[in-house]
């Protein structure tokens, strides 16, 4: 009888740790998969085709620095820069009216969720710089100064690409990271 | 390589540098009709190589304008402006406008002269 019982409790450990186990597991999933799609969003549709939107953000944004995809802002953000290009970080980056309308709204629409994924805690908040956000501060705490700064060939975090090799598709995954001089980053 | 392919090169070159000379003509008639006297290509190439308070085109278009350039502070690549070696400048009107407006703003704190942009255009047609 006893022998039973102890069975039974002992299926039901083992049923509820795998349940949580299972539970974990999907909840990790459904983050990942968030935050890949603010990553990527507006980068280009499914069957990898862009819009004339997409192709004048990265024609017309694209040509002095990369065309960081929108959603690693949200959509405030995205607005407060374009209404100033005539002053972008001490750049003049102006545009006309017609390219200025379009690329606003292909930021809209493909911005970061506020306060999910990278924008976590920073609802309501529109920062310009995605090199500023907390998630961004955190994600690379470990990356020494020598190896970005202190590098000729990066110079800067803003230069996304030159580490992120599939930066500009919205992939910023570990394993493509290459820094120039160093090489494969695991930390 | 067939003589085919070869005329069909040349034929595609020609149109281009066609479109560049149409192109320029049609900038520099409008720089005139904005006021600009005869165009120098001594001049263009002063204003090209001057330092404008520590500012200049060569910072981030190079030495030559043969040469590929390096945007100074993001590091980005900047293909050679010189029509000899990069047959694809000065063939849309509207980003002559948008590159004069944006980087003589950068380089000079202020909008160019029709004079000025005619100056460059002459000297670098050349290039």
């Amino acid at each position: 009888m006893n022998a039973n019982v102890n069975k039974v409790v002992g299926y039901l450990r083992w049923g509820i740790a795998g349940s949580l186990l299972l539970a974990a597991w999907g909840l990790s999933l459904t983050g990942m998969s968030r935050a890949s799609d603010n990553y990527n969003r507006g980068v280009a549709n499914s069957s990898g085709v862009s819009s004339p939107a997409a192709m004048a953000y990265r024609e017309e944004c694209g040509a002095c620095h990369i065309a960081y995809p929108p959603g690693l802002l949200p959509e405030a953000s995205w607005r407060s820069i374009m209404t100033t290009l005539d002053d972008h970080f001490g750049e003049n980056a102006e545009l006309s009216e017609g390219p200025v309308a379009m690329i606003t709204a292909y930021l809209s629409e493909n911005a970061g969720n506020p306060g999910r994924g990278m924008l976590k805690r920073m609802a309501g908040e529109a920062p310009l710089r995605i090199t500023e956000l907390p998630y961004f501060i955190r994600k690379h705490d470990e990356v020494p100064e020598r190896l970005v700064s202190g590098n000729p060939e990066v110079g800067s975090f803003s230069n996304c690409n030159v580490c992120h090799q599939r930066a500009e598709r919205g992939e910023f995954d570990e394993d493509t990271v290459r820094i120039p001089g160093y090489g494969r980053w695991d930390d | 390589m067939s003589n085919g392919r070869f005329a069909v090169i040349g034929l595609l070159l020609g149109f281009a540098l066609t479109a560049q000379a149409d192109v320029i003509d049609e900038k520099l008639a409008q720089y005139r009709t904005e006021g600009a006297q005869a165009f120098s290509a001594e001049a263009g190439l002063n204003l090209w190589i001057s330092n404008h308070n520590g500012r200049s085109c060569t910072q981030c278009h190079g030495d030559s304008p043969q040469g590929v350039g390096k945007h100074i502070k993001t590091g980005k690549q900047i293909k050679p402006m010189a029509p000899s070696v990069n047959p694809q400048r000065f063939t849309d009107s509207d980003k002559i406008d948008k590159w004069f407006l944006r980087n003589c703003k950068w380089t000079l704190k202020r909008v160019c002269s029709a004079q000025e942009k005619g100056d460059i255009l002459v000297w670098i047609r050349e290039q």
